[in-house]
């Protein structure tokens, strides 16, 4: 198991294991993860990288507790998130889990000002006058505003400082630095170490390696399955999932055009070579 | 931290609405159409029973005081006590809803043998005593003279011929003719007054407002000659009677007020009744009153006609009230039923907001405490509103007594609880919207599978349910039934749903073909995620579409059915039973007795061996048809197209059967003339009703052609001889029909030299009687019940065009940087509005025509033949159309409007 290198002995805040979802339509199932396993520590900021429809989203979803696997077990904060009540959900997300939508005006409540509507996510967490939040995002001077007059930018870091206020015990958000520029992406990356740094379990999407780099743990999601993870300056290690796949990257899986392998135990390493070809 | 910066949410719930104002006008008049549907029906059966009691009072205005008149008469046999007196006025006096008693007096000694008297001398001449309010006064001031003197009045004729002379002495008093003695009384002329013509009042008082209802006394004898009056002020009355011992009468007028309620009236009804117990209950000061008269205790007596005709107008409206119940529950469930879709459409506008109250932990009470608050604002206009709309709607489509329309504190607390109502819906609504958005994460667990309500199977097995109900239920009985909304409403459902997937499914299929790149090929190649809404919504259109159009239908049958009920009811306008006046001087008959009229005679025959009676009715077939009522729908023109036939020679007379009978066309038979004599009759004719048919009791009613009927009876008879008389046992009656209203008939009678008090009947009192009345009240009460459906008709298809346009919000700016520009654009979705538009007007076409033909449900009066069903007519069909033109044109602007609104790095930066 691999864990970040911030804070290593802190409690895992999520915990997860063979996870699965899938997506029904009229045209059929959609596979979006396939059997996800993996710990976030309390203090770690982490970040899910990958394509698109890789199932980041999907996987944010569930660890943000808005959603329910298809299989596996998820638990978070210590809840069973397969078999928890609605009740029990809708606590964990209002009082411990602070959530950024990929689309910033899903975040916000239109007809609140930023302030009052940090205000009302403090009130429901417990926490103490909010200013600090929108301080931390460079929103500060934009409290009065309706989010119908801020931003694209604007909206989305008022969305990641009411993700942050009140230091919920779990910050989950899609692709938080989107529609940021340089200055204002760092400003909200910034944040959510504070956050991290504060004890909070930190996961983000992201494409960008702003973002990457400044990660405390990056997971590498492909075809819904993780496939890589990198701890602080380490290189990148493959995932064996809890079933012993392994899933090669690109450039290697190009070795292998016939989609067979043979593995081969070399000392403390494992060698994977072509099977020969027969007469 | 401030408590409101915590609640920021709840704060600003009161004023998110006003934000967004084509959403809160929504909203408004969603709430204000609940609202309204809630107040309008008490208020309707109010107005109702107000214009029931109006048209009952102005039926019987110019009535004599007396059981047929709203104006009271109390009258006693005994001269009071002043103190006695005045107490028993002061009691009228306080009588609700009548205004100040008007004391007169009259002796009541004159019989055959008994006659009151002025004498001077040796002469005698007939005069009795009299006396009114005002009446000394008004003689007084116009021919001078002490009106507080004592004294007489006289008429000037009367004087003269005994030779009297103002302030000669004149003795008043009784002259019994068989003893030939007087009791005489000694009083003074105080003068004479010339009569009015053809009246026993002086000149001057004869012509004073409701002077032809005082009483005055008549010769025994002579009923119409009135005698001459001694006119006294009160002392002197009251001094002369008892001395000579006339039978006095007095009598208290007591006019209605005009503008009486019926609360009032029905008040007033109560306090006459309890006059008249304490009048008799001797431990009562009014029962001590009048036991102090003189010569003996007074004895009184009121006949009053005011409880009977409140008792009319409460059944008239409670008849309006069963009758409109069906429809006004309709309209509540409808008015309900947009507000929740308003709210479901702001909801499905702010998805993405649900979706993060979701996400933050928002729970389903507080969601729905949210939208409570939210919608309070509403609801706090909508009540004025509701109420004021639903005043509206009755002054402008209700019974048509505007002045009876008052707005009852029961009233305002029925809009306060409808207002209430529509907060708690919106809440209900919004909860139920929070636990489905909770929900849908369940739902993904692999080996759980999607439950959905099979909605279009449980509404197809509901209307086959109802509709076997509605069958299988008496025509009466189906329209005080709740089922007599639930099975438009099924049906229209039914129909819409079944044409809106139908369409679907062709245009899946089908392409029409449309050039390559231009809107029409653009409209039909749209999809996108609002796909079963529009479906949905295509068919909530439809649903509102036809039943707008039934509603249109309803409207007409009822009115046409209260025609054609009152054609056989009374079977014209007015209709005059005289005797035997028609054989005018010269002892022949006269048909018809003045123009544009016709004589109907009728009588009582049985048609063995059918047991009982049922009415003759022998016509003039040549007159008859151009003066009978042939009602308004049609379904009396079989029995019109009859007529001729009636004098058609056969072997039995030609006759029409009206009603329900064994016979069918071309049967023979014998039709007995109170087992004296028969006739043999031939059946051309069975129709459901006739002109009259229902104006006598029998389940049939025969109709014949008095040219063949009449020879073939015995000449005693035959109605049109000298030799029959109208009082004889089993004679014809009489009646002349006409088009023209009572006043104008009478006084072509007068011209004719024709009796002019034969009983009238008329259309429109057979119309009050019959509770017709209530049912016209009712059509109109749909009519405007069919307004509320155009509303949400148009509601919905707003939100249809709104919603396509929200939907092409991201593709619009990708096709215009493809080429297309706003007016192609919003052409397309005009195109595809259109679609939707031709689908719901298909369905409600269809639903309508469903409906029509269906076994009627509308008849509340179905004893009455002919039944009442809906009928359909040009109107509806333009009505049809121009909602759907309406719509499209809508589509049309407001999609240019939008696709020009928004910049295009907005729309694609929020996704749309």
């Amino acid at each position: 198991m691999l864990v970040g290198e911030r804070d290593p002995g802190a409690g895992a805040a999520v915990s997860c294991e063979d996870l699965v979802k899938v997506f029904r339509s009229a045209t059929g199932e959609t596979h979006a993860l396939r059997g996800i396993g993996l710990e976030l520590l309390s203090g770690v900021l982490t970040v899910v990288a990958g394509p698109s429809g890789s199932g980041k989203s999907s996987l944010l979803a569930l660890l943000g507790a808005r959603d329910r696997p298809s299989a596996g077990r998820l638990h978070i904060l210590g809840s069973d998130v397969g078999h928890a009540s609605v009740g029990e959900l809708r606590g964990l997300r209002r009082r411990r889990i602070g959530f950024v939508p990929q689309r910033s005006s899903d975040g916000v409540f239109p007809h609140l000002r930023a302030l009052d509507q940090l205000r009302q996510v403090a009130a429901w967490r417990g926490a103490g006058d909010p200013l600090e939040a929108l301080a931390a995002v460079g929103l500060s001077h934009r409290e009065g505003h309706r989010p119908g007059t801020l931003s694209g930018g604007e909206q989305q870091r008022l969305a990641v400082a009411l993700a942050l206020v009140g230091g919920p015990a779990l910050v989950v958000a899609d692709e938080p630095t989107a529609e940021l520029d340089h200055a204002n992406a760092d400003l909200v990356m910034d944040a959510l170490l504070a956050a991290a740094a504060g004890g909070s379990a930190v996961v983000i999407s992201s494409h960008d390696d702003r973002v990457t780099h400044r990660a405390d743990r990056l997971l590498r999601l492909r075809h819904g399955v993780l496939s890589t993870e990198t701890s602080g300056r380490r290189s990148a290690a493959a995932v064996i999932d809890a079933t012993g796949r392994l899933q090669l990257p690109p450039e290697l899986l190009g070795l292998f055009p016939d989609r067979r392998v043979v593995v081969e135990a070399d000392g403390d390493g494992v060698r994977l070579r072509r099977p020969e070809v027969g007469p | 931290m401030t408590g409101a910066a915590a609640h920021a949410l709840w704060w600003a719930a009161p004023a998110r609405l006003l934000r967004a104002p084509g959403w809160f006008g929504l909203m408004v008049v969603a709430a204000t159409l609940l609202v309204a549907s809630v107040v309008a029906p008490p208020l309707f059966a109010s107005t109702a029973r107000a214009t029931a009691l109006e048209s009952a009072l102005d039926a019987t205005a110019s009535n004599p005081y007396g059981p047929e008149s709203g104006d009271l008469r109390v009258a006693w046999n005994a001269v009071l006590t002043p103190e006695a007196d005045a107490g028993v006025l002061d009691r009228l006096d306080a009588l609700t809803a009548y205004g100040p008693p008007v004391l007169g007096a009259a002796g009541t000694a004159q019989t055959p043998s008994v006659q009151p008297v002025a004498v001077a001398g040796d002469q005698q001449e007939v005069s009795v005593l009299w006396y009114r309010d005002g009446a000394v006064q008004a003689l007084a001031d116009d021919l001078g003279g002490d009106p507080e003197a004592d004294g007489v009045w006289l008429a000037a004729d009367v004087a003269d011929r005994l030779g009297l002379a103002v302030g000669d002495r004149v003795r008043i008093g009784l002259f019994a003719m068989l003893s030939e003695s007087r009791t005489l009384a000694p009083t003074v002329l105080l003068g004479t007054y010339e009569t009015a013509p053809g009246s026993s009042l002086p000149e001057q008082l004869a012509g004073l407002p409701d002077a032809d209802r005082w009483y005055l006394p008549t010769y025994p004898d002579r009923p119409g000659l009135e005698t001459p009056l001694a006119i006294a002020a009160r002392p002197t009355f009251d001094r002369l009677v008892l001395e000579v011992g006339e039978a006095p009468l007095f009598t208290a007028d007591l006019r209605l007020d005009p503008d009486v309620t019926p609360d009032s009236a029905s008040r007033a009804s109560d306090e006459i009744a309890a006059f008249g117990k304490d009048a008799y209950d001797q431990s009562t000061l009014l029962s001590t009153q009048l036991r102090s008269g003189e010569p003996d205790a007074a004895e009184v007596s009121l006949s009053p006609g005011l409880p009977q005709l409140v008792e009319d107008a409460d059944t008239t409206a409670t008849s309006a009230r069963g009758q409109v119940r069906p429809y006004a529950i309709g309209g509540q469930a409808l008015a309900a039923l947009l507000l929740v879709a308003a709210w479901v459409v702001v909801g499905l506008n702010r998805r993405r907001e649900q979706l993060l109250g979701s996400g933050v932990g928002l729970r389903p009470l507080e969601l729905a405490t949210l939208g409570a608050l939210e919608v309070a604002p509403v609801c706090l206009l909508a009540f004025p509103a509701g109420v004021g709309l639903a005043g509206l709607g009755i002054l402008t489509a209700g019974p048509p007594d505007a002045a009876g329309l008052t707005i009852s504190s029961d009233d305002l607390v029925r809009g306060g609880v409808a207002g209430l109502a529509a907060l708690l819906l919106v809440a209900g609504t919004a909860a139920a919207t929070a636990l489905a958005t909770d929900r849908l994460g369940q739902l993904s667990r692999l080996g759980r599978r999607r439950r959905s309500l099979p909605w279009g199977m449980a509404l197809l097995a509901g209307t086959a349910v109802v509709t076997g109900s509605v069958v299988t239920l008496d025509t009466e009985d189906r329209s005080g039934s709740p089922l007599t909304m639930l099975f438009p409403l099924l049906v229209a459902a039914t129909v819409a749903l079944l044409v809106a997937r139908g369409t679907g499914w062709l245009r899946g299929r089908l392409r029409l073909p449309s050039r390559p790149g231009s809107p029409r090929w653009l409209a039909g190649r749209r999809t996108g995620p609002v796909v079963r809404e529009v479906t949905g919504l295509t068919a909530v259109v439809a649903l509102a579409l036809g039943l707008f159009g039934y509603t249109l239908t309803v409207s007409r049958g009822v009115d046409q059915g209260v025609a054609d009920k009152t054609a056989a009811l009374v079977g014209a306008r007015t209709t005059y039973a005289v005797a035997d006046d028609l054989r005018g001087s010269e002892r022949s008959v006269s048909t018809p007795p003045v123009d544009g009229t016709t004589v109907v005679w009728g009588r009582g025959v049985s048609l063995p061996p059918t047991f009982g009676e049922g009415p003759l009715m022998a016509i003039d077939t040549r007159t008859f048809a151009g003066v009978a009522d042939w009602g308004a729908s049609g379904e009396l023109d079989p029995a019109r197209a009859l007529l001729p036939r009636l004098d058609v020679e056969t072997r039995g007379i030609p006759v029409i059967l009206a009603g329900d009978t064994d016979l069918a066309v071309g049967d023979e038979a014998t039709m007995d003339f109170s087992s004296e004599f028969s006739v043999p009759i031939k059946v051309i004719g069975v129709v459901d009703a006739f002109p009259g048919s229902e104006a006598s009791n029998g389940t049939v009613t025969v109709v014949a052609s008095r040219r063949m009927l009449f020879p073939l009876l015995p000449p005693t008879v035959d109605p049109q001889l000298p030799g029959a008389s109208a009082t004889d046992a089993g004679a014809f009656a009489s009646l002349v029909w006409s088009n023209d209203p009572p006043a104008t008939l009478r006084a072509a009678f007068e011209r004719a030299g024709l009796a002019t008090d034969g009983e009238v009947r008329t259309s429109e009192q057979a119309r009050i009687v019959n509770e017709l009345v209530a049912s016209t009240w009712v059509a109109s009460y749909v009519l405007a019940l069919g307004g509320v459906v155009l509303v949400l008709a148009l509601g919905a298809g707003i939100v249809l065009v709104l919603r396509l346009a929200a939907r092409d919000t991201v593709s619009d700016v990708v096709l215009r940087r493809m080429g297309y520009d706003a007016g192609q654009l919003a052409r397309a979705r005009a195109w595809e509005v259109g679609y939707a538009a031709a689908t719901a007007i298909v369905a409600a076409a269809l639903a309508t025509a469903v409906l029509v033909l269906a076994p009627s449900s509308i008849d509340a009066l179905a004893g009455i033949p002919p039944v009442s069903r809906p009928r359909p007519g040009v109107p509806e069909v333009l009505a049809l159309f121009g909602t759907v033109g309406l719509l499209v044109l809508l589509a049309l602007l407001s999609g240019t409007a939008l696709a020009r609104r928004r910049p295009a790095a907005e729309v694609l930066r929020a996704g749309g």
